[in-house]
């Protein structure tokens, strides 16, 4: 049997009364994990907004190709349409939850084509115009971006008021 | 009565639609004699009672806020000289527009006052609307192939 020293002797039972220790002190305290929290959604008014000028904007290439006597006014009214959905989409970008979202195709509901006839734009539009002025004064003050959104809605309800009267 | 805070946003915007108020009053009366064909004569003087009506309910509005209404200036204007119709439909176009404009800084000044701005936030959208609706009956006699703007009060 070989001699141990009393050094290694001391030192082996140091080293097991420090590994019951930690192990004693694992099983006590909790751990804390870091878990990453996803950044609040988008105000849902402005992505289903968004969604509805996507499909009207589908409407009007749909009439606008099968009615050539009027593309020039059609055209014209389109490019307000498009002008709202790229302002929305800047606006979209100032919420940290906005780009998630985009990750995720499911979030986003599908946009609903709005057939191709001046009629259907008309009702599109004036319904279009009712809800973006009902998300307008039903936007509430505390929101950080209220100052940018509220006029904006407003600028966008009635630019669609004023397409419902070209249209119909 | 007491005096508001010199900075109260609503009441600053209020007054700025007001200034704009008083010229489309002011205007109307004029274009009205330079028009010729009957229905936008019809027009802009339904116009001009109706921006009469807005004025002088902004201007109690005003008062009972505390504030002291701003004064119509002694004349007013356009950007270009009228002569003819087409001149006075532009500067009917010009009045809407600055109205809408007016509106559209009541819309944002209202969400500075908070809760208390509500009212304010649906007036402006109403007038802003009014006012682009209008702008757009000048515009669709000016520009037909582009009758409209995308952004009203910018």
């Amino acid at each position: 049997m070989a001699a141990i020293s009393r050094r290694t002797l001391i030192s082996r039972g140091l080293l097991i009364a420090a590994a019951a220790a930690g192990a004693a002190l694992g099983m006590t305290k909790s751990v804390h994990h870091k878990v990453a929290v996803p950044p609040p959604a988008p105000p849902r008014a402005l992505v289903s907004l968004l969604t509805a000028q996507q499909g009207l904007l589908t409407g009007y290439d749909a009439a606008i190709a099968s009615n050539p006597a009027n593309s020039a006014l059609l055209t014209a009214l389109k490019s307000d349409v498009t002008a709202h959905r790229g302002a929305v989409q800047a606006v979209l970008e100032g919420y940290p939850g906005w780009r998630l979202a985009q990750s995720q195709p499911s979030a986003t509901p599908p946009d609903t084509p709005v057939a191709g006839s001046t009629s259907a734009l008309a009702a599109a539009t004036k319904k279009l115009a009712a809800s973006t002025a009902s998300s307008c004064s039903a936007w509430p003050s505390a929101d950080s971006n209220a100052v940018r959104v509220v006029p904006l809605l407003g600028s966008i309800s009635a630019c669609l008021n004023t397409h419902v009267g070209v249209l119909t | 009565m007491t005096t508001p805070a010199p900075t109260d946003p609503v009441v600053a915007a209020l007054q700025a639609v007001l200034a704009a108020e008083h010229g489309a009053v002011f205007g109307y009366s004029l274009i009205g004699v330079r028009l010729s064909d009957p229905g936008q004569v019809d027009f802009a003087r339904t116009l001009q009672a109706t921006h009469r009506d807005v004025r002088d309910a902004l201007m109690t509005d005003i008062a009972r806020r505390g504030a002291t209404p701003v004064e119509a200036l002694p004349s007013y204007s356009p950007a270009d000289k009228v002569t003819d119709a087409t001149g006075a439909q532009r500067w009917a176009l010009q009045l809407e527009q600055d109205c809408a404009a007016g509106y559209r800084y009541l819309l944002a000044n209202s969400v500075a006052a908070g809760t208390a701005g509500a009212a304010a936030r649906k007036q402006a959208l109403s007038g802003l609307t009014g006012a682009a609706v209008n702008a757009t009956r000048w515009r669709k006699l000016l520009t037909p192939a582009t009758p409209t703007v995308a952004f009203p009060g910018v």
